[in-house]
């Protein structure tokens, strides 16, 4: 989990890019290719000195194939839930929507460890209770909505998907937060598990932090003019970009 | 010397559990399928220019939005992607130009033009520009 962690917080931004869904299908696919493979060097090479596992840096190979075909995996099922990819799309096209998109997700996966000491981050102490975990969720979430919101993406898709969609959306964002947060053996983990306050609780601090994520992106898309009606247009948007900010959320809790 | 001086300072060494040979075996197999389905796709499949098919058929359902709508189909069946790509559909004397960002090779993109009511005839389409990407 702490590798999906990574490529979650790496990948989900370009996976916001539709120059990412319009070059995988017009680039040469062997093109593609030789950068999948160049990555994957980087990656045994990242592996062998940072890695997803803590303690474990000896099988940079295994660990850089293991990332790698996560992360295809991963970016395969979060372009079909966002309907990137589908029947309709040719293999061709499929595999490099699907290649281009793992490329930064591996690297997330490779540096796993880093981006999320176990430890926490510095300071962290600081920041407790969970007045703290919402405080951090929203500066993460901020991050992240921050990037996407002024972009036509989150229109784009918004538009085009469907209300089931939507649905697994909500759903994604929030299983794959809980999943990051409580299972990948990132910082505190133990503390915020055994922890019984009342904002403490896996689903309740994951229902909570959701809502930041939520309300952080239907601010930030209000103040980019996104947004200035309560209806299902405007809701299915900040369905959209609550997404991303919710990994962003939970970035933002990891790192305490 | 404790397990860690043993490995040489690069972490403990342990056989790999049942769920780590799964974990492998799924990524191995699912890295070498995009990566050997790209190589395939690249040098396999068709070649030379964008080659666009246009199809134009009446929506169901009668008039809508003021007007007959029509559904504007573009299939890529070349060896090139096409973007930026213009079609001009005719129906009677009535003209409308259909503007697509992209019509990857092998891909099929569509649109909707909307045409008066009282046109008659058969809609007629043709492709006017593209550029190459």
């Amino acid at each position: 989990m702490r590798g999906v962690a990574g490529g979650a917080i790496l990948g989900v931004p370009l996976l916001y890019t539709q120059e990412t869904w319009l070059h995988g299908r017009s680039v040469s696919p062997v093109v593609i290719a030789a950068g999948v493979i160049v990555v994957f060097g980087l990656n045994m090479a990242l592996s062998y000195f940072v890695g997803f596992r803590p303690g474990r840096t000896h099988r940079p190979t295994e660990d850089a194939v293991v990332g790698m075909g996560l992360s295809v995996l991963l970016s395969f099922l979060l372009l079909v839930l966002l309907d990137r990819v589908g029947p309709g799309t040719s293999p061709e096209n499929a595999l490099g929507v699907i290649a281009l998109t793992s490329i930064p997700v591996s690297i997330g996966f490779s540096v796993g460890v880093a981006l999320a000491p176990r430890r926490g981050g510095e300071k962290a102490e600081n920041v407790t209770g969970g007045g703290g975990d919402l405080l951090v969720a929203s500066a993460g979430a901020l991050v992240i909505a921050l990037n996407i919101a002024p972009t036509a993406e989150p229109i784009l898709l918004a538009a085009e998907l469907d209300g089931v969609r939507l649905g697994l959306l909500v759903v994604a964002s929030l299983v794959l937060p809980y999943l990051m947060v409580f299972y990948a053996e990132f910082g505190g983990r133990e503390q915020r598990v055994a922890s019984d306050g009342a904002t403490q609780g896996p689903i309740t601090e994951t229902l909570l932090a959701y809502a930041v994520a939520f309300i952080v992106s239907a601010a930030m898309l209000a103040m980019y003019g996104r947004v200035d009606a309560v209806n299902g247009a405007a809701t299915a948007r900040v369905v959209t970009l609550a997404f991303p900010a919710s990994i962003g959320a939970a970035l933002g809790r990891l790192l305490i | 010397m404790t397990a860690k001086q043993a490995s040489g300072g690069r972490g403990i060494r342990r056989e790999r559990t049942p769920f780590e040979w799964a974990l492998l075996v799924v990524s191995l197999g699912a890295t070498m399928a995009v990566v050997a389905g790209l190589v395939v796709s690249g040098l396999a499949g068709p070649r030379g220019p964008a080659d666009l098919r246009v199809t134009v058929v009446a929506e169901a359902g009668g008039p809508a939005s003021g007007g007959r709508p029509f559904e504007v189909t573009v299939t890529n069946v070349g060896g090139t992607s096409a973007e930026n790509v213009v079609v001009e559909v005719t129906v009677g004397d009535v003209t409308r130009e259909v503007n697509l960002d992209l019509v990857a090779k092998g891909d099929t993109e569509s649109a909707a033009i909307v045409v008066p009511a009282y046109t008659a005839g058969p809609p007629r389409a043709e492709v006017v520009s593209y550029t190459n990407p």
